[in-house]
């Protein structure tokens, strides 16, 4: 029995294969930027969506808009066929979902890992950099790096992608200690 | 203080310059938590059955795997899990803690000491899901586990490896059988494990007192997933107990396991099933609710280099219902099974063993020489005397030999009457089974046949303690023994005194 939620996740993910077998390789790390921004966008405004499944607005509407949507992300060029396609098949609620899967799939196609790399103390750039070149030896994979400062570190790094992290901080040590004595 | 942010950076690259790769966390996100259970982004080379751990404390199991997440049971109820929190593999499976020192010890499912007497010394940690022993491993079952319960022993006997189930309603003494062969154990030899799955901390209490108080506690380790406890728990406890058992196993000692109840851990697992929207079949238990005890109960069993594990699991039914799920597929898996009858129990016969429907696949195998040579015609006695008893319930009358046999088989339901936590050894069992196949029992007051039985099992045990040594050591009743057992009964029949007979006097 799977619940609905599920069967979207399913479908979606069908969605983002075929989108990532036919533009994976003319896609760019911009773009990606760009997919991941769009994400963001949609997602704090489903409410759009709602507009795009009104069969009051015609076809012709609502492609317009939603292209209109895509340029400001310059991801019109990109994006058109499967724009077109979900509102021929009346799936843009699953928008979100395809561009979170594109996102994913096109990382793990390229060997990209996004990391966010948070330190007690501001990093200068060629810090940043060594930390990246050593990632990157590390983990055999491309590295997009954000920057954050964290002083409940208290003194150390911790840096965690989406499947992977290191940590070597104060705030771990003594979490570790903590757990120790609670169990 | 003013760090510099290079001084940072090299350290911790120093620190992880040695390290390969697979050394390195592997990590995932939680996306989903509730009822226990929570999806995990990532984790992607996670395997199944694989222990998490989770930055804010808790941990659980990987029992789901799918394409992009996996899904978690949670092994602690009172330790939050966020959403987003990080979730790092182990790269291990769920590992129990085994030693010696357990025994005596209350556990939970995850080893931790719950009676407060310290910490306790673990020699090693097993994963709770092991190897079953091999066909060429196992010896055949022949050897008998005495319960203490002239009715198991004489009708139903148990080996030593064997898995027999105890089987009836709620209240008609399923675990107090299984109490009472584990106070029996005392001084054997045999190490018991108790498992209690989804029950009361209440009766849990009583039971440990119970074990305390009769010194029991000594040889036997408790494993306890209360009803309050999570769901994971109450589904791992059984495994963990039959590691520890392996353990002892191992180690050359007999080991007895009493799994209260299976009906429980079904539910527990049915519980899990759904939560991880796994296809629901007959009652909506999963497809592979089978394999959840078969796999449990096949470790079982008696090896050729020495020790085993006898299984007792109890399974509650309802309406004395056999033919429901649970049941039929633990009768199917299970060495035989006591059935409990609560019409019996409600008569005042307890143990309330219904002979009818109770079964030993290993049979007589099991049982020692003496009670083998007193028990050979008393279960086809009895069912004689319960298919006359019903036809005497017309008021028909009956005919001389008919009567016989329902006087006779009065007495065989009262001797085999026994009241919770007596016990007997072999050698009482033996001689008491004798009174009644030697006919010494007959014109007797039914009220006075126990304490006919009782006294002259005491009168053998200290007059003559020549004889009672040797039905101990030989386990057999020899013509001559039979001979020499005939006088004394006979002499102990002219002795003996009945008691509303004194209290006339």
């Amino acid at each position: 029995m799977i619940k609905a939620q599920d069967t979207q996740e399913i479908v979606a993910r069908r969605y983002a294969k075929a989108f990532i077998n036919v533009f994976g390789n003319t896609m760019t790390i911009d773009e990606l930027h760009a997919i991941k921004a769009f994400e963001q966008f949609v997602n704090e405004h489903k409410r759009l969506l709602v507009f795009f499944m009104l069969s009051q607005i015609d076809d012709a509407t609502k492609q317009q808009q939603l292209d209109a949507m895509l340029d400001s992300f310059k991801l019109k060029k990109l994006f058109h066929p499967l724009s077109q396609l979900l509102l021929k098949s009346k799936r843009v609620f699953l928008l979100p979902r395809i561009l979170k899967q594109i996102a994913v799939l096109y990382k793990q196609a390229k060997k990209i890992i996004e990391c966010t790399i948070t330190s007690s103390h501001e990093l200068n750039a060629q810090a940043l950099s060594t930390i990246q070149n050593f990632l990157a030896r590390k983990t055999g994979c491309a590295i997009i790096y954000t920057n954050r400062v964290d002083k409940n570190l208290i003194a150390g790094l911790r840096l965690q992608g989406d499947t992977v992290l290191w940590e070597y901080s104060i705030r771990k040590q003594l979490r570790q200690v903590a757990l120790a004595r609670t169990h | 203080m003013e760090i510099k942010s290079t001084d940072l950076v090299s350290l911790f690259e120093r620190s992880l310059q040695g390290l390969s790769q697979t050394s390195l966390q592997e990590v995932g996100i939680v996306t989903q938590v509730g009822d226990g259970i929570c999806k995990v982004f990532g984790l992607n080379n996670a395997i199944y059955g694989e222990l998490i751990q989770f930055e804010g404390g808790n941990s659980g199991i990987i029992l789901n795997l799918d394409e992009d997440s996996v899904t978690i049971f949670l092994l602690h109820a009172t330790i939050p899990v966020a959403e987003l929190e990080v979730a790092k593999r182990t790269g291990n499976v769920f590992k129990t803690p085994v030693g010696m020192s357990l025994l005596g010890r209350v556990i939970d499912a995850s080893g931790k000491p719950l009676d407060a007497l310290g910490e306790i010394k673990v020699d090693e940690y097993r994963p709770v899901e092991a190897r079953i022993p091999q066909i060429i491993d196992r010896s055949p079952v022949n050897e008998s586990l005495e319960t203490g319960i002239i009715a198991i022993d004489a009708l139903i006997p148990v080996g030593k490896g064997q898995r027999e189930l105890i089987i009836g309603n709620r209240n008609t003494g399923k675990s107090a059988i299984a109490l009472d062969a584990i106070l029996h154990q005392k001084g054997k030899n045999v190490f018991c494990i108790y498992v209690s799955i989804g029950g009361r901390q209440a009766n849990l209490a009583r039971t440990i007192r119970l074990l305390e108080e009769n010194g029991s506690m000594e040889y036997t380790t408790i494993v306890s997933a209360d009803a309050g406890e999570a769901v994971l728990n109450q589904y791992l406890a059984p495994y963990v107990a039959c590691t520890i058992g392996e353990y002892y196993r191992d180690h050359g000692h007999d080991v007895l396991i009493v799994y209260d109840d299976l009906s429980n851990h079904a539910i527990a697992y049915r519980e899990m099933s759904l939560l991880m929207r796994r296809a629901p079949g007959r009652e909506a238990y999963p497809g592979d609710v089978f394999y959840l005890h078969s796999r449990l109960l096949e470790r079982a069993g008696k090896l050729a280099s020495g020790g085993s594990i006898t299984a007792l699991p109890i399974v509650q039914i309802q309406s004395d219902d056999i033919t429901a799920y649970i049941p039929t597929n633990l009768i199917s898996i299970t060495d035989g099974q006591i059935f409990l009858d609560a019409k019996l129990f409600n008569r005042g016969i307890r143990p309330a063993v219904n002979i009818e429907l109770s079964v030993s696949r290993v049979g007589s195998a099991a049982q020692t020489k003496a009670i083998r040579k007193m028990t050979k015609a008393l279960r086809l006695e009895l069912a004689q005397y319960h298919a006359l008893l019903d036809f005497a319930q017309f008021g028909t009358e009956l005919d001389e030999v008919s009567q016989k046999i329902l006087a006779r088989g009065a007495i065989a339901v009262e001797i085999l009457k026994q009241p919770q936590m007596v016990t007997y050894n072999f050698v009482d069992q033996a001689l008491i089974l004798f009174l009644l196949k030697e006919n010494f029992l007959e014109g007797l007051d039914i009220k006075n046949v126990r304490v006919f039985v009782t006294q002259f099992v005491s009168y053998v045990r200290s007059v003559y303690q020549d004889e009672y040594a040797a039905i101990l050591q030989t386990e057999d009743i020899s013509d001559e023994m039979r001979e020499r057992l005939l006088i004394i009964a006979k002499e102990f029949n002219k002795l003996f005194i009945a008691p509303d007979m004194s209290y006339t006097e």
